[in-house]
């Protein structure tokens, strides 16, 4: 474990913690001291990053969550406050759905998948935490979304609006959740996950090209380039800094 | 540019009427049908981009913010390059800048308008190598929301342009001289985001 217990006696709700980006932010958050919900869709992926959580000395339960469905969201919420008291820490993470193709061929299934579990889940997350985070002395709100939400995508071109609508989310309700001292910001990463892993298989030059393009020249780790990143985000030394997005990808992306 | 361009504007509020008229008034045809050499989508309206509060939100108004405005423009823009049919053309969307800004009690809107702005940048790099030119046209969140002081400043500054008018640059956008732009934002609110 971490010597720096910074997010000692939090708690926090990581979604699409099962596996990738949102394991690698779960386990940092623990190992900082914060008791992590694993939000995962599928319990054969959540309860393994739970148990690996308590076997280093951490803190973490898995709650199966679907966050395509307010009442799912509601349900690991209520859980979570009901079990532990408090909520002072919503990561929302999971994102499904993003498959290579052109913008008239889009299938509406896959628009669907990602409309939901971004700007859909996000504005879920963000209602339903609302009353526990104003409730915190310390209410943080973490939106993941990605570079492509910034500079837009030829290869997912739905991919970067669903991921922009979340850095605007988290602008506006820094403006609206300021007076409650909550803050709300967004992390756009690039990093080694089954989910990079497949859009590599989809566009086989992308790894590459990714590479080719960040000058650290190498795709970042989920748990110490990116959970670190969220920590600083979910600690108290965060907290003059709301509206904001962080661009965690080794610096490939300087348009900001 | 020349007159005579045909170009289609998507939308039922003001905005939609400033542009439209702007356009007219410089010698263009504008059209609600095919076929049309430029789009342009303005489907911000006053009279539905009313102010809540994320906590009292209802899943039908996020519908018709964000989903609702996404579906339009994806529509419009497939729509816009089938008729298009090889030949290339120009498509304009526009945005109130409170996609870039955030809006107080405007999560819902903010994120319809910035989704719609990275949608440009999406479909330019998609679509350039077809001869379509997508850009983006920001304006001032007093064009469309219904109540811009509940947004929140965009700046503390006063306007460096007071009575900045979008007609020339939406025509420019439309225009082939705005061919070796792509997924570019140009915003007239008198240069309070900057």
């Amino acid at each position: 474990m971490d010597v720096n217990r910074s997010l000692d006696g939090r708690v926090a709700i990581v979604t699409g913690a099962g596996q990738g980006v949102g394991e690698g932010i779960a386990r940092k958050l623990a190992a900082l001291g914060a008791h992590v919900v694993i939000a995962a869709r599928r319990a054969e992926t959540g309860n393994p990053v739970a148990d690996e959580i308590r076997s280093a000395g951490g803190s973490a339960e898995c709650i199966v969550t679907d966050v395509t469905t307010r009442e799912s969201i509601t349900a690991c919420i209520n859980t979570t406050v009901s079990t532990r008291g408090r909520l002072d820490v919503m990561v929302h993470n999971a994102f499904a759905g993003g498959h290579a193709s052109r913008l008239e061929e889009t299938p509406a299934d896959a628009w669907f998948q990602m409309s939901r579990t971004s700007a859909w889940a996000s504005f879920w997350c963000a209602q339903l935490s609302y009353p526990h985070l104003k409730a915190s002395d310390q209410g943080r709100l973490v939106l993941v979304t990605s570079p492509s939400g910034v500079e837009g995508s030829a290869n997912i071109p739905l991919y970067s609006p669903a991921k922009a609508a979340q850095r605007a989310i988290a602008k506006s309700l820094a403006r609206e959740w300021g007076p409650d001292g909550i803050c709300v910001n967004c992390i756009a990463p690039v990093a080694e996950t089954p989910a990079l892993a497949s859009a590599f298989n989809q566009v086989p030059t992308l790894r590459g090209a990714i590479e080719a393009r960040t000058p650290l020249g190498r795709i970042g780790d989920p748990t110490n380039d990116i959970g670190g990143v969220v920590a600083f985000l979910a600690g108290p030394d965060s907290g003059y800094v709301s509206g904001q997005t962080i661009v965690c990808d080794g610096g490939s992306f300087l348009g900001l | 540019m020349g007159t005579n361009v045909r170009i289609k504007v998507v939308g039922t509020g003001p905005l939609a009427a400033q542009l439209s008229a702007a356009l007219s008034g410089r010698g263009h045809k504008t059209t609600g049908s095919a076929p049309y050499e430029a789009l342009v989508f303005a489907p911000w309206d006053p009279a539905l981009m009313v102010p809540r509060p994320i906590a009292e939100l209802t899943d039908a108004e996020f519908n018709l913010a964000w989903q609702q405005t996404m579906d339009a423009a994806v529509a419009a823009c497939t729509e816009a390059r089938t008729t298009f049919a090889g030949n290339g053309g120009a498509i304009v969307l526009t945005l109130p800048t409170t996609a870039l800004a955030g809006g107080n009690h405007y999560a819902h809107w903010a994120a319809a308008a910035e989704g719609v702005h990275v949608l440009t940048k999406s479909i330019a790099r998609q679509w350039g190598p077809e001869g379509i030119s997508v850009n983006a046209l920001a304006v001032s969140p007093e064009l469309v929301l219904a109540d811009p002081v509940v947004a929140g400043p965009v700046s503390i500054a006063t306007p460096a342009v007071p009575d900045a008018d979008p007609g020339a640059v939406v025509e420019f956008l439309c225009s082939t001289d705005a061919r070796n732009l792509a997924g570019q934002l140009l915003t007239v609110d008198g240069g309070l985001w900057m």
